[in-house]
């Protein structure tokens, strides 16, 4: 189910999605790694899909989040390799999980059901493999984005709603730092932490497990 | 078994009729098997019947009767359906790359002891999967055939380094997956995926081993850690 609403269904112009407060997002990260890190650091190149070519004071940083435990696995876990079966104790050892609830709603720019009808990207552009040179060039001009409100002020997005490259039909959030204070951040636990769940998802992914 | 079915059993699954009595425990479990098999079959859509009679290899049969588990008679535990799957994807990833040597096998077609072969394994110049008895199969893929027949195969010397790369970032069965299943990021002259170890067969072992440190370099490695207090912004 999406927890995205888009375009007039979410109360917004085509182009933009809402993600409506309470609802709960998950950030893959490192066991080691602060969740709740919007990067690249200022002065430092991009690294991911949608961080700014070279981020200055006047950037964003970007916190990646998906609303699945599916989409974290194909973000985080599978990404361009495939290693069929994952093994529980990897992912349990390895790889942390932290959930975050909206404390408000979210607006993002719509690049799943819109990106060329509104924003004049296709798809095999979004989904473009790495280096990232020109999804990186997007995000800098998608930061600049403003969504003018009916009283004449003007909005600014909180981030990118996107599909997995691996898997489309997974919602990805880029999330901009000036969502970041939106953010009620859970504890963290491992990504095997929950087994019952992480098998639910890595079969609905056609991956098994192992111990 | 009954003495009754005993004859028409044997002779429906090509077995030697004068073979020694099966034991009771065999017996329990090729009798479950059965009515599993015969549970599903009688629910599942013909198409998934008759791909798992046309099964090529034993791991595909094992793979779509899998599928028809998952798909027919979905396990009240997930978990136990995830390790299932993962079992046949192994098991599937093997066949695919070659298939296994048991210790003895290893210590025969590589002509070396099987103390070396124990130090090859603990310094990971061979990739060694734990089966359940605690035995040690080797994936046949690693090793470079030889040029001549009086000549023993050895490991791709690459397989140290990729060892070393991994550390305990992977499972040796992740690894071996990796290793045995064409990857984008490995394409060949004709832009195919290739497998890493078909990848080092030909030796393009740099690129192998940039996959291999790609994979088990986290994505978010240039993240501040957690104790450091950066702040979460990434200003200053």
């Amino acid at each position: 189910m999406s927890a995205l609403r888009f375009g007039p269904a979410g109360g917004l112009p085509a182009g933009y999605a809402r993600c409506e407060a309470g609802t709960t997002l998950m950030r893959g990260h490192s066991p080691n790694k602060a969740p709740d890190w919007f990067g690249p650091a200022v002065g430092r190149v991009g690294v991911h899909r949608f961080d700014v070519p070279l981020r200055t004071e006047d950037d964003p940083g970007v916190c990646y989040l998906a609303p699945s435990l599916e989409g974290v696995l194909l973000e985080r876990v599978i990404r361009d390799s495939t290693i069929n079966p994952l093994s529980h104790a990897t992912l349990s050892r390895e790889h942390a999980i932290t959930a975050a609830r909206l404390t408000r709603d979210f607006v993002l720019i719509d690049l799943l059901a819109t990106p060329w009808t509104v924003h004049g990207v296709q798809m095999h552009a979004v989904a473009a493999v790495p280096p990232y040179g020109a999804t990186q060039q997007l995000a800098r001009q998608l930061t600049r984005l403003t969504l003018p409100q009916p009283d004449g002020t003007a909005m600014c997005p909180d981030g990118i709603a996107y599909g997995s490259r691996f898997g489309a039909a997974h919602e990805c959030i880029a999330l901009w730092d000036r969502a970041a204070t939106a953010l009620a951040w859970g504890e963290t636990v491992s990504l095997g932490a929950d087994r019952n769940a992480l098998a639910l998802a890595t079969t609905r992914l056609g991956v098994g497990l192992r111990e | 078994m009954s003495a009754l079915l005993n004859r028409p059993f044997l002779a429906m699954v090509g077995a030697d009729a004068s073979a020694p009595a099966m034991s009771p425990a065999s017996e329990i479990l090729i009798a479950r098997f059965s009515a599993l098999i015969y549970a599903l079959v009688s629910r599942a859509p013909q198409a998934a019947v008759i791909r798992a009679a046309a099964s090529g290899s034993n791991a595909e049969l094992v793979h779509a009767l899998a599928d028809m588990v998952v798909t027919e008679a979905p396990a009240d535990d997930a978990w136990t359906t995830a390790l299932m799957q993962g079992s046949v994807a192994l098991a599937s990833c093997l066949e695919a790359a070659g298939g296994v040597w048991t210790a003895d096998e290893a210590t025969t077609r590589l002509m070396v002891k099987r103390q070396t072969l124990q130090q090859w394994r603990d310094k990971g110049r061979v990739l060694a999967l734990q089966r359940h008895d605690g035995s040690y199969a080797y994936p046949v893929a690693q090793f470079e055939p030889p040029a001549t027949d009086t000549i023993a195969p050895r490991p791709y010397e690459g397989i140290a380094q990729i060892s070393e790369i991994v550390g305990s970032r992977l499972s040796t069965e992740e690894l071996v997956a990796l290793l045995a299943t064409p990857q984008v990021m490995l394409r060949d002259t004709t832009g195919r995926p290739m497998t890493p170890f078909a990848a080092l067969a030909i030796g393009e072992t740099t690129r192998v081993l940039e996959l291999v440190r790609w994979v088990v370099t986290p994505p978010d490695a240039d993240a501040p850690d957690v104790a450091t207090g950066a702040t979460a912004t990434g200003t200053a």
